[in-house]
């Protein structure tokens, strides 16, 4: 059997079975070439023969960015670019290979990692020499890896459930996107736009801070497997980020930190007015707002807080289906729902969707585009739940329980093997209501439980110690006005809440997350609105700061 | 034997690019805003409780450049204009404050900096910028303060019980010095090109050929009313070439150029014979024998001496931590006695720009407590003479000697500068090998060493730990009786201070310059040290470490079959 499955694995080597030809640039020139080298002769004595490489190179191209604060330029830098290489070795056979286990002296996740690095010459001979180095070190780790796994398993009885594969070569798929330079633009009306926007933080006395970053950027990744798998794609894109500082009116510290992504120069001008009038806005209610009290009741959380609170309360317990082994046994980040397919997981006021091949939605670029996976499979769309129940996961070529199939949803969450990975959430709604609507129907259920107000709620904390940033309490008497509160926090955040949506919105919004690191593949989630049956708020214990020691100038 | 009268200003200078542009101080905008802010905020800042009784804000403005090169490709090519304003408030009184070192717990050198827009068309970006930073700084220091007040109830009595700050002098100085330009490109294909020798050698793992430059202006406003605008200019060419032997040694050859200006840079023909020569280092190395712990008379090349120098006895004079109770204060009591050869002076002086036409990295007219550097001699014949010194007194030394020293993000305490070691009689360097063969045979010992070059190393002066150091030499050559030279690799230097500076028996007349960097405290800083080769009677050598792991199993790429 053994040896069947390695001339199949040949074959799929020789002829690849993607459908596009292999691009004809240095990066893959570069990839092939020493991956060839590597398998034909790469061997670590008394270890195991390798079986599986894969390269990704990811070249990050920054425009000189814009920032401006309170009307004035901060000076330019020049342009910027930065090549990474990431590099995977597997060993042995998939039936038992060197992946997927945690070396115990090393307890941390970064153990699963490649072998990468930041900064590597943008030549042939510069690409080569890198991945020669770090395909070694990965030999070099997939050797002491493999030995360490085969003695963890030789302590182990058989469990009849778990998986009798370690890894399932899948069918290689290729995804090629002419990568030209970054558009042009003009800088000077950027930095016209940036400079006016950021003047208007000027009449607001009480921001100790504010600032605006416009960042023209361009993301380009090239992968090769050694099944054959390739792919080549760019994201060019604008990302403008607002970062404010205030104490507020009874003296609390808050700072304020917002990013939106943008496709087009063209649309950048509109979207720096818009969410700068509105983001000040927000920094205005904040800054008047009253201290919060302990509530529990309804919510309604807006676009904002509802990715939020799926991105902490439903993405984490999807992900990393399939079972990695540490000494301690396996490893403690697998998703929860695991082990609840069919059940009721999520209220039936949604469906949720996993669209790997949204590259934009309405205008904003999306993080999660992934047309081929990191292990070179064709990335499927996912109905993640239908009905409240959960119907599918995101799958990799690294089985569990029955599944044998990837459904191409390999990614990289951080510096680790590809593991199983959303890519842009779509929260779908049911019955989907207008903003107002929703607002009615929690003033509505506030009545119900016989409530003075309720809140909404615009972001939701992604932490456990996190605070609520901007609540609004909204009271049930006809014309008594809407109030601002700060410092609330969620008790308890857990999945039982998923199952309180009561209704969502009309207004889907985009939330990027895992985007500050250029070493992390970047999620994105498209929510509306959600009303909440219930949820607990209780006012945090900070003290207020004391003013500053001078007046601002 | 050659006698030579030694003197601070044996350096000519071949032409000063740091001539004087002299400018009105008052008229420089980054300090009539930051005076005006002072000027609002101190009297407030004084009267809080801990009050913040001196304050300076350091406003670097400067650009700085990055070019690395590997493989005939460009890594990094980064120009950025950096606008870092660094906030150096003091809470508490000059005898006790927030600066003191913790007997019982970790000390936060690390001070509060913020990047400041620009102030052309309108300054409230600018002074809310520096508001904020302020306010920051204050609490930090305050809090900081109470740490001290904390540690200070429960720890032992100190040994030097000084004030932690003395005034410095009001200072006003003004210099623009306008920014050199390189012509990038051409270094660009100068370093691709370089970078393509390296290629095809199955002993080099990794190369790296970097071109780099910060060059700007610093401004010091603080609250005693020193106003300063001092050039910042620091570029160097250099590469590195790195490789391993079958044990697991590693074995490198590194070179840099420091320049002023473009046409000091080497030409093509010498940077392309410099690596080649570099190479055949590194490939002699990758072949040498790995040489076992022995003591033996040993030459100490120019810049491997000026590395000891810096190394042991550099730091170990750095005024500020003779009061700290865990240092080893070698020196603290040595004063008016020998504690090194009488061939050799010691002296720290700042103030030299070049020497042999060479650029010197730690040449600066102020230091980063805005005290103005002025030369202070060490060592005199083998007599200690006194201590680096910043602003804060030890006893004896109530004032700063224009040593106080930084990097951007930390505050500044004592370091050194340009550090010369000069030797009262000399020989040639040929004389000196003839003295050292000399040695090897009345010491009956199977061979000599010369140490060549340095990468560094570190000095240990906690009590707690031994007082020794530790260098570790690049390119090592084994001299036999009969004059024969062997490369070696896989040996550190190592020794106790007072004992290493006395075995100097000669030194010859071919001083040499370290140009690098410095890393304590306070941060890493630029310095220089110069040195001329000595002839010790005896230097211990010990293994060096390894790391563990062979080298790649596979040549490099284009190294196969060679």
């Amino acid at each position: 059997m053994k040896k069947i499955l390695l001339c199949l694995l040949l074959l799929c080597a020789v002829g690849a079975q993607a459908a596009e030809k292999l691009p004809d640039n240095m990066y893959f020139k570069a990839m092939q070439k020493e991956m060839a080298r590597s398998l034909q002769k790469l061997k670590i004595p008394g270890a195991p023969k390798i079986f599986y490489v894969a390269y990704k190179l990811v070249n990050f191209t920054n425009a000189p960015k814009v920032l401006a604060s309170l009307g004035e330029l901060y000076p330019q830098d020049q342009a910027d670019s930065l090549l990474i290489a990431y590099a995977w070795v597997d060993m042995g056979t998939p039936q038992h290979d060197s992946l997927g286990y945690r070396h115990n002296e090393y307890n941390n996740r970064y153990n699963y990692r490649p072998q990468y690095e930041r900064g590597v010459a943008k030549s042939y001979e510069g690409l080569r020499q890198t991945l020669w180095d770090l395909t070694d070190q990965a030999a070099v780790f997939a050797s002491e890896t493999y030995q360490q796994k085969e003695s963890y398993k030789r302590t182990k009885t058989s469990d009849k459930q778990a998986p009798k594969v370690d890894f399932i070569p899948q069918p290689q798929a290729s995804y090629v996107q002419e990568i030209s330079p970054m558009p042009p633009y003009n800088v000077q009306d950027l930095q016209n736009w940036v400079k006016a926007a950021s003047a208007q933080g000027k009449a607001f006395a009480f921001l100790e801070e504010f600032r605006i970053i416009v960042t023209p950027l361009q993301k380009e990744t090239y992968y090769l497997n050694s099944l054959g798998g390739f792919y080549q794609y760019a994201q060019p894109m604008f990302t403008i980020r607002w970062i404010a500082k205030l104490r507020n009116k009874d003296g609390y510290k808050q700072s304020y930190d917002r990013e939106i992504w943008v496709q087009d120069f063209a649309s950048v001008e509109q979207t720096l007015q818009t969410h700068t009038r509105q983001l000040l806005t927000d920094l205005q209610n904040m800054y008047t707002a009253v201290k919060g009290d302990t509530y529990l009741g309804p919510v309604l959380l807006s676009p904002q807080a509802a990715g939020n609170f799926l991105q902490a309360l439903f993405v984490p317990n999807v992900q990393n289906t399939s079972v990695l082994l540490t000494q301690n046994g396996p490893d403690s980040e697998g998703g929860t729902f695991v082990q609840k397919q069919g059940m009721r997981v999520i209220s039936n006021a949604v469906d949720l969707y996993d669209k790997p091949l949204w590259q934009t939605y309405q205008g904003q670029p999306l993080g999660g585009f992934t047309p081929v996976d990191d292990e070179g499979v064709q990335t499927t769309e996912l109905t993640l739940t239908q009905n409240g129940l959960l119907t599918d996961l995101p799958r990799s070529s690294r089985p569990f329980k029955n599944s044998t199939r990837s459904n191409g949803h390999a990614r990289m969450p951080g510096l680790s093997l590809p593991r199983e990975q959303l890519t842009n959430l779509w929260v779908e709604a049911k019955h989907p209501q207008t903003a107002q609507a929703l607002k009615e129907q929690l003033l509505a259920k506030c009545r119900e439980w016989g409530l003075e107000y309720g809140y909404i709620l615009y972001d939701f904390p992604t932490d456990k110690n996190g605070r609520v940033q901007r609540a609004l309490r909204v009271y049930t008497q006809p014309g008594k006005p809407d109030q601002w509160v700060y410092g609330l926090e969620v008790n308890n955040p857990n999945v039982r809440s998923l199952r309180d949506i009561v209704a969502a919105a009309d207004n889907p919004a985009v939330i990027h997350f895992d985007t500050q690191s250029d070493l992390i593949e970047s999620q994105s989630i498209i929510a509306p609105s959600l009303l909440l049956e219930e949820l607990e708020l209780t006012p945090s214990r900070a003290t207020p700061d004391k003013p500053p020691f001078v007046k601002k100038p | 034997m050659k006698k030579i009268i030694f003197s601070l200003i044996l350096a000519g200078l071949p032409y000063n690019i740091w001539a004087q542009n002299t400018c009105n101080i008052n008229e420089q905008k980054p300090v009539q805003l930051l005076s005006a802010e002072l000027k609002r905020s101190f009297p407030t800042l004084k009267k809080q409780n801990p009050p913040i009784y001196y304050m300076s804000y350091t406003y670097t403005d400067s650009l700085d450049y990055t070019l690395v090169v590997e493989n005939n490709g460009v890594v990094r090519d980064l120009l950025y204009h950096n606008t870092l304003l660094k906030v150096l408030p003091r809470a508490g009184s000059t005898q006790m404050d927030n600066t003191r070192t913790l007997k019982q717990h970790e000390t936060d050198y690390e001070q509060p900096t913020s990047y400041l827009p620009d102030f052309a068309t309108d300054t409230q970006a600018f002074t809310t910028a520096v508001w904020r930073a302020t306010q920051e700084a204050a609490e930090k220091a305050q809090q900081d303060f109470a740490r001290v007040q904390a540690d200070v109830q429960t720890a032992s009595e100190r040994a030097d019980d000084s004030p932690d700050f003395a005034f410095p002098p009001r200072e006003t100085f003004c210099e623009d010095t306008p920014i050199a330009v390189f012509d990038t490109e051409r270094i660009k294909q100068l370093l691709l090109k370089a970078s393509t020798l390296a290629q095809n050698k199955p002993y080099v793992l990794k190369s790296e050929f970097i071109f780099t430059f910060e060059q700007g202006s610093r401004y010091f406003v603080d609250s005693v009313g020193t106003r300063l605008k001092t050039p910042i200019r620091l570029v160097t060419l250099s590469y590195s070439l790195e490789g391993k032997t079958a044990d697991g040694t590693n074995i490198s050859r590194l070179n840099n150029y420091n320049v002023l200006q473009e046409k000091e840079l080497p030409s093509e023909e010498q940077l392309l014979a410099d690596v080649k020569q570099s190479l055949q280092e590194l490939e002699a190395l990758s072949k040498a024998p790995e040489m076992e712990p022995i003591t033996v008379p040993a030459i100490l090349k120019n810049k491997a001496m000026a590395v000891f120098v810096h190394e042991v006895l550099g730091h170990r004079a750095e005024g500020h931590r003779q009061k700290e109770d865990s240092f080893g204060k070698t020196f603290t009591d040595k004063l008016g006695q020998e504690i090194v050869s009488p061939l050799l002076t010691i002296v720290d002086d700042a103030t030299l720009p070049y020497f042999n036409n060479i650029p010197l990295r730690g040449f600066y007219l102020y230091d980063d407590e805005g005290v103005k550097a002025r030369p202070v001699t060490l060592v005199e014949n083998g007599v200690f003479k006194g201590f680096l010194m910043n602003a804060s007194p030890i006893k004896g030394f109530a004032a700063s000697n224009g040593h106080g020293r930084s990097d951007k993000w930390s505050r500044p305490v004592a370091r050194m500068g340009n550090t010369r070691t000069l030797a009262s009689q000399t020989v040639s360097y040929d004389e000196l090998e003839k003295q050292l063969l000399q040695e090897i045979k009345k010491q009956n010992k199977p061979y000599g060493i010369i140490i060549e070059d340095l990468s560094g190393g570190f000095t240990l002066t906690e009590t707690f730990l031994p007082q020794t150091f530790k260098l570790t030499p690049t390119l090592i050559y084994r001299l036999y009786p009969d004059g024969r030279k062997e490369v070696v690799r896989g040996v550190d230097m190592v020794g106790t201070p007072l004992a290493s500076f006395h075995e100097v028996l000669a030194a010859a007349d071919d001083y040499g310059i370290f140009n690098g960097k410095c890393g304590a405290e306070s941060g890493w800083v630029p310095v220089s040290s110069i040195a001329p080769s000595v002839l010790l009677r005896r230097l211990e050598l010990e293994k060096a470490s390894k790391s563990g792991t062979k080298p790649p199993v596979l040549p490099p790429p284009f190294a196969e079959g060679k």
